[in-house]
């Protein structure tokens, strides 16, 4: 952990070692300031000359006063390092995050990585500020009142290191040594009532009446009472720490105290210099305080390292000569599935043996039943996931060699989970197409009926849009579809949520504007299957039937079953 | 949000937010009591400390022999107190907080729910998970640091000024000059400080939403191919906060430097002023000494409040959010009897009911006057947004009408007896949501302690049981992240399913047909005909298919029902129901044939 942490202040060497020397500067301050303090009264009560005592009195308020400036940088200089720390860590975590398969993503929840990446980095942050600087300081601190201390006695000297050693050696070892599997504790409570509440509060309109409010409660005060716990164990090993750190400070300047005093009365060491000297070993200890409390902290800030560092592992793609040789594509691309197999896991095919071709131009419907794998198909075509045999071709080149970002450039995807962000109307809607005039937005809402958005282009939709309704969320992600100069358009249940007025609208809104456009439409509805060129029934993962409505028609087989069914719905009424 | 507090206004209310902070604290017994306590008791010792000390040093300087023993006992003796006295303090402060932490919280998460799914999905829930999770958290150190800080600046130096006048009037007197002067200092610059901490505490919420949103988003951020931008929007947000803490930090830092400044000086003050009088003879050694040692400690707890400064104002910032949610009014009336409720199906009677969205000038639906016969099915039919999902909302109870009420068996429904009532519904929405569990821990969700058989049977009922068994693990399978594994038209029959599973009194079913397929939806509208007299059942459909059974229909237009009665009457009206089905008709037929 340290490591990494290391590798991050390499990038801002300047800004760190001026925070260490600030800090230790904060400490040599404090000690001067006691140190002259106490040798200007003791050489007062000798009653010199005032003029002999101006060196003494200038000293004393030049420490005092560089104490308060030197420590106000420190801390400027310090939290702007973290942040900057903060910073690198948060963008690398999410690019990293960008990298990884949809198949890894679907496989954590969102809840966890919001977790990881708030507090992990977070808490990762204060490792600098709590941890490594402390550390180095204390040291320099150490080393130096050693030296001083040389210049007069060497027992002196000793004896305060030895109390410098107990109390940034051992009781940073005791803090470790209580805390131990603290940390680790703490962040999965953490995790699991952030996991907890995002499920519960998204979920809240069936968790409320499934579980209901009590049920509810008395999960949360149990994972409350979890973090409870550990926190409650944190508060006892601060208190030592705290308590140890101000016995070992004060025991220090006692001791001191007690060699000093037979070399003084030996005539050693000028007598003056004995309130000066304690003061100011007593001051030195002020460089220790935050040393040992960080440590009852480590176990945390080492857990949530080895969290983000597991995490960005486990999502990292599979290793090889995954370097996509960049194939030169078209704007238009002959896309084409040949001999697609797949599955989610073990147990379930999910597609078996899937082939056909989608020509620039043409016009392809996707039928089946519920769970038969249109959406997988999807899922494949667009390169979310990788296929599991076979090859998802765009021009004759298998897509896993393609470039994801320029190949995606090239569809536009309405997917039956759209995501809407909580975000402007404007914003949401530009993601589509940057740099687009709010005219072609307008144009955009315009078309696929929603023009009541069309004048509040700054309106924040909501989290996950949900100030639309359930047709307005499928007919806002139209309109984005709309906004992307793609050539391939691929819509998964375009029409699901709207009235039957609704859904026309919208089909022949996409009908005049599809021109040239290859179109591959996946429904469970048989509406304008006229108009496809081909048509592929799927069941059970194999394409059961193909062919064009009337040929598909003539066979007698699925297709016409399913028809037969939609007909029946109406007939029954009408 | 059009309803979201100005900053100034909520700058204005932070002196408001301390007070119920400390409201909040005086809430535990013996907070503030014996943190006073170990304050008083703490400076006694440090008295005896120094006082020992002072006396020690100065024997050796000016005897040149050694002190008395007893001296040293005392003094190592007063050193072994201070330290018991400060373990003490930081362990029952650290205590306390996690104790008025975790009661906060819980009152938090208390009101979301009784805020209820719309405010939920209103606020963003990345938002109201921070405020709930690192925002009770910003309070470690307020109830850690930040209180004790104060009541320890109550305590101590009125003590060591009262025993320095005492021993020597004018060293006490430069203590009674600089302490306020200090504590002036302080207020005016924090004052400045809490409003840029409030904006900061804004963004930095606004920015933990916004990771949420980027993460659950990133399949649709990858498909629209700006992923790579999505980087840099997080990477210049952070920058911006990162400015934005810092001009603030800027001004909160510059209060802990006119603290340890004035401490600093008033030290060197103090030692310039002991050595003047030294010199002329006017006090000895002893004194002077101790005054020298006393005086830091003197100062300690303004710098420690100094540095707790920060710590105090991002509390008040956090805590003011979290309070802005606790003073959501959430309040119906709650006089009457409690609606008598059983297994039986109830009747529901709903008398000019009226709700408009927060924002909104429309209501979204409005004078809606409806009975719902025990045992019957009502069906619900209109064009997008006519106001059904609403109604649907108003009925569970997770809207309050602004007018109207709902009577069930006779009775008002009161807010009180929401609770009571939602455990008498079973619920498909038109987003089921699924937690994480297995399949079979999802659909027992709905009725605790139902055996194997119960739930079978409603899955089977549902169209579930089939796709269920061809999961690897059958019932058992795991579902995570809102059972993101499974197609749109599984997700609905299990809801189904889980909703069957409840044998509520009431059966509401919001657009269950959405995205089925013709076979499963034929199959629905099955269940829903056998369920027929067990249930009091309501259904929304944008399709026409499942209504066709239905004892009523209710058509509904914007926000109002524009018109009522059986599928053969509203056929006869010619009316809107009429339209809305001949064109349905015409659809299927104009393709078909």
């Amino acid at each position: 952990m340290t490591g990494r942490l290391i590798t991050y202040l390499k990038v801002h060497k300047g800004k760190s070692l001026l925070a260490i020397l600030l800090a230790c500067g904060t400490v040599l301050a404090g000690m001067g300031l006691m140190g002259f303090s106490g040798h200007l009264i003791s050489r007062a009560a000798e009653r010199p000359m005032l003029v002999d005592l101006f060196m003494i009195t200038a000293a004393v308020r030049f420490f005092g006063i560089s104490r308060a400036v030197v420590r106000y940088f420190e801390r400027l200089v310090s939290h702007d390092l973290t942040f900057r720390i903060l910073l690198h860590i948060r963008t690398s975590f999410y690019r990293q995050l960008n990298r990884f398969s949809h198949k890894w993503m679907m496989s954590k929840k969102p809840g966890e990585l919001l977790t990881a990446m708030i507090s992990d980095i977070e808490s990762l942050q204060n490792a600098y500020l709590r941890i490594i600087a402390p550390v180095i300081v204390s040291f320099l601190i150490c080393c130096i009142t050693f030296v001083l201390l040389l210049l007069f006695d060497g027992w002196l000297a000793f004896a305060v290191l030895l109390f410098f050693l107990l109390n940034g050696l051992l009781v940073p070892f005791l803090a470790l040594k209580r805390a131990r599997g603290g940390g680790v504790k703490e962040r999965r409570a953490r995790g699991k009532m952030k996991g907890f509440l995002v499920e519960k509060i998204q979920g809240m309109h069936d968790a409320l009446w499934l579980e209901g409010r009590e049920r509810l409660i008395h999960q949360m005060e149990t994972i409350q009472e979890q973090l409870d716990e550990v926190q409650r164990h944190h508060a006892n090993s601060s208190g030592m720490v705290e308590g140890l750190n101000q016995l070992l400070a004060n025991l220090a300047a006692l001791v001191a105290l007690l060699l000093i005093i037979p070399l003084v009365l030996g005539g050693q060491i000028q007598a003056t210099m004995l309130a000066a000297l304690v003061l100011g070993v007593l001051s030195s200890f002020e460089a220790l305080q935050a040393l040992s409390s960080a440590f009852v902290h480590y176990d945390g800030f080492r857990a949530s390292a080895n969290s983000l560092h597991q995490l960005t592992k486990a999502g990292e793609p599979p290793a090889g000569p995954k370097q996509p040789a960049v194939k030169p594509l078209g704007d238009h691309p002959h896309l084409a599935f040949r001999q697609v197999s797949f599955s989610y896991d073990t147990t379930r095919q999910t597609l078996r043996d899937v082939s056909f071709e989608l020509p620039p131009g043409s016009r392809t419907a996707i039928l089946g039943p519920t769970g038969s794998g249109k959406t997988t198909l999807l899922n494949l075509l667009t390169g979310l996931w990788p296929a599991g045999s076979g090859q998802v071709c765009a021009d004759g080149h298998s897509i896993d060699e393609l470039d994801m970002t320029s190949y995606r450039e090239l569809l536009a995807v309405l997917s039956q989970d759209t995501f809407i962000f909580n975000r402007t109307v404007r914003e949401n809607l530009l993601m589509a197409r940057p740099g687009a005039s709010d005219g072609e937005l307008e144009d955009a809402l315009n078309e696929v009926g929603l023009s009541f958005l069309a004048g509040k282009l700054d309106w924040s939709v909501g989290s996950q849009g949900m100030k639309l309704s359930g047709g307005e969320r499928q007919l806002f992600a139209m309109a984005r579809a709309l906004l992307k100069r793609s050539r391939i358009w691929l819509f998964d249940e375009l029409s699901a949520n709207m009235d039957v007025a609704t859904e026309r609208k919208i089909l022949d809104t996409l009908w005049s504007k599809l021109h040239d456009r290859t179109l591959v439409m996946i429904s469970h509805r048989l509406v304008d299957m006229d108009r496809m060129d081909q048509i592929l029934v799927l069941r059970d993962g194999k394409v059961a039937e193909r062919g064009s409505h009337q040929t598909l028609l003539e066979s007698n087989e699925h297709y016409a079953r399913m028809l037969q069914h939609q007909m029946q719905l109406i007939q029954d009424k009408v | 949000m059009s309803e979201r507090t100005t900053n100034s206004s909520l700058s204005d209310g932070s002196g408001h937010t301390h007070r119920r902070l400390f409201l909040h604290a005086a809430g535990v017994p013996a907070y503030f009591g014996l943190n006073a306590l170990l304050s008083a008791l703490l400076t006694l010792v440090i008295i005896v400390q120094m006082f020992s000390l002072s006396l020690l040093i100065a024997e050796a300087f000016t005897t040149r022999e050694w002190p008395g023993q007893h001296l040293f006992f005392l003094l190592a003796g007063s050193i072994l107190m201070r330290s018991l006295l400060v373990w003490l303090r930081e362990r029952f402060s650290r205590r306390q907080s996690v104790r008025l932490r975790s009661t906060l919280r819980q009152d938090a998460f208390q009101k979301v729910l009784s805020l209820g799914p719309q405010y939920a999905g209103t606020e963003q829930t990345g938002g109201i998970v921070g405020l709930l999770t690192e925002g009770v958290e910003k309070l470690e150190d307020y109830y850690t640091h930040y209180i004790p800080a104060l009541v320890h600046i109550v305590i101590l130096p009125p003590l060591v000024i009262l025993f320095v006048f005492y021993l020597d009037w004018p060293s006490g007197l430069i203590l009674l000059v600089t302490g306020p002067v200090i504590v002036f200092f302080m207020w005016l610059i924090g004052t400045y400080a809490k409003k840029i901490s409030q904006d900061q505490w804004e963004s930095m919420n606004s920015l933990g939403a916004g990771f949420l949103d980027a993460i659950q988003g990133l399949k649709t951020l990858k498909l629209l191919g700006v992923s790579q931008e999505e980087t840099h929007r997080i990477a210049s947000s952070s920058n911006r906060f990162r400015e934005m803490t810092m001009r603030m930090l800027t001004v909160a830092f510059l209060s802990g430097m006119v603290l340890e400044l004035a401490a600093s000086i008033s030290i060197a003050m103090v030692a310039v002023q002991v050595g003047i009088r030294l010199i002329e003879g006017m006090m000895g050694f002893q004194p002077g000494l101790f005054m020298l040692l006393l005086a830091p400690e003197f100062y300690l707890p303004f710098r420690a409040l100094g540095q707790h400064h920060h710590a105090g104002m991002e509390g008040s910032a956090a805590a003011s959010e979290l309070f802005r949610l606790m003073d959501q009014a959430n309040e119906g009336p709650s006089a009457g009897q409690p609606p008598k409720i059983g297994q039986t199906p109830a009747s529901i009677l709903c008398e000019g009911l009226q709700y408009t969205y927060p924002g909104q000038d429309e209501p979204a639906v409005r004078n809606l006057d409806c009975a719902l016969p025990a045992g019957s099915l009502t069906a619900i039919v209109g064009p997008t947004g006519s106001g059904k999902t609403t109604f649907t909302r108003l009925l569970m109870g997770y809207l309050r009408a602004g007018e109207g009420q709902i009577r069930v068996n006779g009775d008002p429904l009161r807010v009180s007896d929401y609770e009571t009532w939602r455990g008498h519904i079973a619920y498909v929405s038109q987003h089921p949501w699924f937690f994480d569990g297995s399949v079979m821990d999802n659909l027992l969700t709905a009725r605790p302690g139902a055996e194997k058989e119960e739930v079978e049977e409603a899955a089977r009922r549902a169209g579930a049981h089939q796709f269920i068994l061809q999961m690897s693990h059958g019932y058992d399978t795991p579902l995570t992240n809102n059972a993101s594994s499974l197609s749109g038209g599984e997700r609905q029959r299990l809801a189904v399913a889980r909703a069957l599973l409840r044998k509520g009194a009431v059966l509401i079913l919001d657009e269950p047909t959405s995205s089925l397929d013709p076979e499963t939806e034929r199959y629905l509208g099955e269940v829903i005909r056998r369920t027929k007299g067990k249930h009091t059942c309501i259904v929304i459909a944008h399709r026409l298919n499942t209504v066709r059974h239905a004892d009523n229909i209710l058509v509904f237009n914007k926000g109002q029902i524009a018109e009522s009665g059986s599928h053969d009457e509203l056929i006869r009206v010619q009316g809107i129901y009429h339209d809305f089905l001949s064109r349905q008709a015409w659809k299927y037929k104009s393709k078909g044939q």
